[in-house]
């Protein structure tokens, strides 16, 4: 058994350990919380045993479900009797994002996709209200598209190919079939990062879905994709990355100009910005051999952005910025900095990691594209910051919005964004080698 | 000292943090935590600048994914010359704001927010390579957003926040862009004239072409001149500081900084004199149909950032590092004695509001009359004659000889509208007296701190042609230009702004004369205007199509898959 088997076990295991055992001596969030939390470590641990690329994707994978994990006492108070459930999903969901990240051929990839797409969905119907579990029913419908279509598309590439392996270039010069299998298989996968056009179920679940459980979300399915399509893309080559890159162009334009527009929905900027975020890790893993590293190294700097972002803003679905005390106004403004791409961020490193790529192997209208929707994503990120100052100066309020219980999550987080920002050396060589 | 100043950025930082954290106490010591960093800087710097040398600190392999990923600062007397201007302007500024901001409730705030531009202007003065120099280039641009929207209650200041940051983004995307296509190895500023690094795309003159842009943003040259009129909604202090010695100085300094690229790319360099050609005669024209006193100086700053531009063109960068230096002094004195007036208005900065109130103020009318005579270059006697008349000079000695004579023809556009501001504000009868609230507890730290930009505008030609030359090595700076003490092209221009400036004086102050009362507002304009409502347009179409409605999400994915198959299989088998 190798050590990514092993991290995956051991989620597996303590999403049952939670569901039988827990949830029947304790159903306080808190003390759910913390019973999955060693699970997350200790698969942490047996990620950083796999050789690169994978150990950034689990390493960064169980960091995400564990601060995930921490901020499901705040979740809304509808949930509490669920509170087990979404614990254990968080592991599960982790668990199958690992499965995807480390596929090595297309069966593996679709069970691990599964694997994470269900519990996702279930995740975003624990928010509360209708408004959650609407989205929570797109998100499933259209993901059942996205499935088909991978689904078809792996059929066509045995067809051709006779196998379920990652085709390679070859064989997809070879046949049309396994061409045409290989494009719907990248596109079912694209649904999981949010690429356009199949990201419409994402962006209402991103915005509806309860903060903690949405940053899970949101950061889990792009690493597993990120990583998944970037051994797919190593294999396949070129005809893969044409299509990736272009697609990344489309919904880096079309993310920015959606977020433009909200004014007043920080949750719905956010989504977009998810979507953003996608169009560079789509046109990164389209960017020849070092693009499916940077991608990596993307979408691992994304998720701890998001997750800080959202660790900011855990709580109520919607809060008043204005009231949730200054350091937790610090941490979102940290995160928000990061997800504009202002230096010295990860969200910044990781930007510049793309253009380089992108530049080299991409051209140069897919770079402008990408260098535009960069640095105008600076004029939304920064609007809610008249708040956050506000936030600053204003005394806490004793509503549930600065309970001290959000403290490790919020600390977590902000740690992830700090070593990141000071030392991206660090994921970089987690994900390339030194 | 020169090991000391690599690390000069870090000098406001312990002054961030304790202002920040709320020491000491009180509204009136809010902000005394953060005075020692700018005098510290200014020692350090000016020590360093004396002693020479160089010294530069580096981390290999900070940023793996870069072609040149090292953390390089590097400290020289370039560096250093940038750091005392940056010191010293910083420290009169610092002592002024005690006074210009005194009640403001915001006054801590204000004083992070200055560190913390501080300590991102000495980052982007001493980085050694591409990748440093994106954080402070952008974090200037970040901290003046924040200090342009400082009072956001006030109508249209997140706005014009806002247009900077956009018309910034533009010079960070090309710098973005720089600092990810040089070859592998390079990013190193002294280095990118070497064959080593334009042997890239586009060459040369490419490189050169991202590097104009982003000091075109920087410096509010060209058509992206707009962002900085309207940044004058924020406090005066920041005005002289940020939006007119130092900051908007970074582009010239960039280019100053990579003149060994310039020379590579010939055609590069003609766009940068034209450019500032353009921009010195727009600009001195635009400022004067200004209704707002501190437009009208920043247009004024517009047009001066033009020369600096046209003599970095022209291939004497020395003659722009020139006046860049004496420009921060008199430029930053226009502000603050400006401000001082402002200040006593009760904040009101429209020209028919203060028409007459300067003569109420000895200090501002004295300091604005002498920042005047050294912006339209009265030799000898002022900073401003000798540092014009070096890119005048240059310009008419160099191949394009046209750049020169336009350059000189526009003195007469600057007297003009300075005239025009001083006859206004400091010479007209007085409209309603009663306005004028004179607090001399803020007003003293406003006053004396005017002084020594006032010593400054008047003796720091001098120090440029005596001293500069021998702590500039041409190795960094380029040809040191030799600047005569007084000849004809210098006796010409004084003549012409004083023409101007005595011609629109009386103009103005004709009994008859109406003021126009334009826009003094900071809302943005013409086609920044159109580019945003476009903008905002697109958008809420963009947002319109995500419906809600499952069943067209659904046709709209099967729709893509459908077209990305056709295109991708189909298409381009």
């Amino acid at each position: 058994m190798t050590p990514t088997y092993w991290a995956v076990v051991i989620l597996v295991f303590g999403a049952v350990v939670l569901l039988l055992v827990v949830s029947l001596l304790s159903t306080h969030p808190r003390v759910v919380a913390y019973a999955g939390l060693p699970f997350a470590v200790i698969s942490a641990g047996f990620g950083l045993q796999t050789p690169q690329p994978l150990a950034l994707a689990i390493v960064a994978l169980c960091g995400v479900c564990a601060i995930a994990l921490l901020l499901i006492p705040v979740l809304e108070p509808a949930v509490p009797q669920h509170v087990a459930e979404a614990a254990a999903l968080l592991l599960l969901g982790t668990a199958g994002a690992i499965g995807l990240a480390q596929a090595t051929d297309l069966l593996q990839a679709v069970v691990g996709l599964e694997t994470l797409a269900l519990s996702a969905v279930i995740l975003v119907a624990l928010g509360a209200g209708d408004r959650s579990l609407e989205a929570a029913f797109k998100y499933i419908v259209l993901g059942a598209i996205s499935l088909a279509s991978l689904l078809y598309g792996l059929g066509l590439v045995y067809l051709g190919g006779g196998s379920l392996a990652f085709p390679t270039a070859a064989q997809i010069a070879a046949s049309p079939l396994v061409l045409a299998g290989i494009v719907l298989v990248g596109l079912g996968i694209a649904f999981e990062l949010a690429l356009v056009p199949l990201h419409w179920g994402a962006l209402d679940a991103y915005t509806a879905a309860a903060p903690g459980l949405a940053g899970f979300v949101m950061s889990a399915s792009k690493l597993a994709a990120a990583f998944a399509l970037g051994r797919i893309v190593l294999a396949a080559g070129a005809s893969l990355g044409q299509v990736l890159i272009w697609i990344g162009c489309i919904t880096i334009v079309w993310g920015t100009f959606g977020a433009i527009a909200q004014a007043r929905d920080l949750r719905r900027m956010l989504a977009y910005s998810a979507i953003t975020h996608a169009g560079f890790i789509g046109l990164a893993l389209g960017s020849g051999p070092a693009g499916a590293v940077t991608a990596g190294f993307y979408a691992a700097a994304y998720a701890s952005m998001a997750m800080l972002v959202f660790a900011g803003l855990a709580g109520p679905w919607s809060v008043d910025l204005r009231t949730i005390g200054r350091w937790r106004a610090l941490a979102l403004g940290l995160g928000l900095f990061s997800l504009a791409g202002i230096p010295p961020t990860p969200g910044f490193w990781a930007k510049l990691a793309v253009l380089v790529v992108a530049w080299q192997a991409a051209g140069w209208l897919p770079t402008l594209i990408a260098v535009a929707g960069g640095v105008f994503s600076v004029l939304y990120y920064l609007r809610p910051l008249p708040d956050l100052f506000a936030a600053l100066r204003a005394e806490p309020s004793v509503a549930v919005d600065s309970r001290p219980v959000l403290l490790p999550g919020v600390v977590l987080a902000t740690l992830a964004v700090v070593v990141m920002s000071i030392f991206p050396g660090i994921a970089w060589y987690l994900v390339r080698g030194a | 000292m020169m090991p000391l100043l690599a690390w000069a950025w870090v000098f406001t930082l312990p002054g961030l943090l304790l202002t920040g954290l709320g020491v000491p106490t009180g509204q009136r010591r809010a902000g005394y935590a953060s005075l020692l960093g700018p005098p510290v800087l200014l020692v350090v710097a000016l020590i360093a600048l004396a002693q020479g040398g160089s010294y530069s600190v580096t981390f290999d392999g900070w940023l793996p994914f870069l072609p040149d990923g090292a953390y390089r600062a590097l400290a020289d007397p370039l560096s250093a010359l940038l750091l005392v201007i940056l010191g010293a302007v910083a420290t009169v500024v610092y002592v002024y704001s005690l006074g210009y901001m005194a009640d403001d409730p915001g006054k801590r705030r204000f004083f992070v927010y200055l560190d913390l531009f501080v300590a991102a202007m000495g980052l982007l003065v001493l980085a050694g390579n591409l990748a440093v120099l994106l954080i402070g280039w952008t974090g200037v641009g970040i901290s003046s957003f924040l200090l342009i929207s400082f009072w956001r209650d006030r109508p249209g200041t997140l706005g014009a926040g806002l247009q900077a940051l956009a018309a910034n983004a533009v010079g960070d995307g090309a710098l973005l862009l720089a600092a990810s296509i040089v070859p592998t190895g390079c990013g190193a500023l002294v280095n990118l004239g070497t064959s080593q690094c334009t042997a890239g795309f586009g060459g040369a003159e490419f490189l050169a072409l991202l590097l104009f842009v982003a000091a075109a943003a920087k410096s509010a040259q060209g058509p992206l001149y707009f962002w900085l009129p309207n940044a004058m909604a924020g406090p005066t202090p920041i005005s002289a500081l940020i939006h007119a010695a130092t900051m908007v100085a970074a582009g010239v300094y960039l280019l100053v900084r990579t003149h060994a690229l310039l020379t590579l790319a010939p055609q590069v360099s003609l766009w940068i004199a034209a450019i500032g050609v353009a921009t010195a005669i727009g600009a001195s024209v635009a400022s004067l149909f200004q209704a707002n006193f501190k437009k009208g100086i920043a247009y004024s700053t517009v047009a001066q950032l033009g020369y600096m531009f046209a003599g970095v063109g022209v291939g004497v960068p020395f003659a722009g590092l020139f006046h860049l230096f004496t420009h921060a002094s008199f430029k930053a004195l226009l502000f603050l004695a400006a401000g001082v007036v402002i200040h006593g208005a009760g904040g009101r900065e429209g020209l028919a509001d203060l028409r007459g109130l300067g003569r109420f103020f000895a200090f501002s009318r004295w300091g604005f009359l002498i920042g005047s005579l050294a912006l339209i270059g009265t030799p000898l006697i002022t900073a401003g004659g000798f540092s014009k008349d070096a890119i005048v000079d240059a310009a008419i000695n160099s191949s394009t000889p046209i750049v020169g004579w336009l350059l000189l023809a526009a003195v007469i556009l600057t007297g003009g509208y300075i005239g025009r501001l001083f006859a206004i504000v400091y010479m007209a009868p007085a409209v309603d007296p009663h306005t004028v609230h004179h607090d001399p507890g803020a007003e003293r730290p406003m006053n004396w701190s005017l002084v020594p930009l006032m010593v400054g505008s008047l003796v720091l030609g001098w120090v440029g042609i005596l001293w500069l030359p021998s702590v500039l090595p041409e190795a960094i700076v380029g040809p040191v230009a030799t600047v005569p003490i007084l000849n004809i092209t210098g006796a010409l221009a004084f003549v012409l702004g004083a023409i101007g400036f005595l011609g629109v004086a009386w103009y103005v102050l004709r009994p008859q004369a109406a003021l126009a009362r334009g826009e003094t507002s900071y809302r943005p304009d013409g086609w920044v205007r159109a580019i945003a409502v476009g903008g905002y347009a697109v958008s809420d179409a963009f947002s319109r199509v995500q419906s809600g409605l499952v069943a067209r999400y659904a046709f709209g994915s099967l729709i893509g898959v459908a077209v990305v198959l056709l295109v991708r299989v189909v298409a381009f088998r």
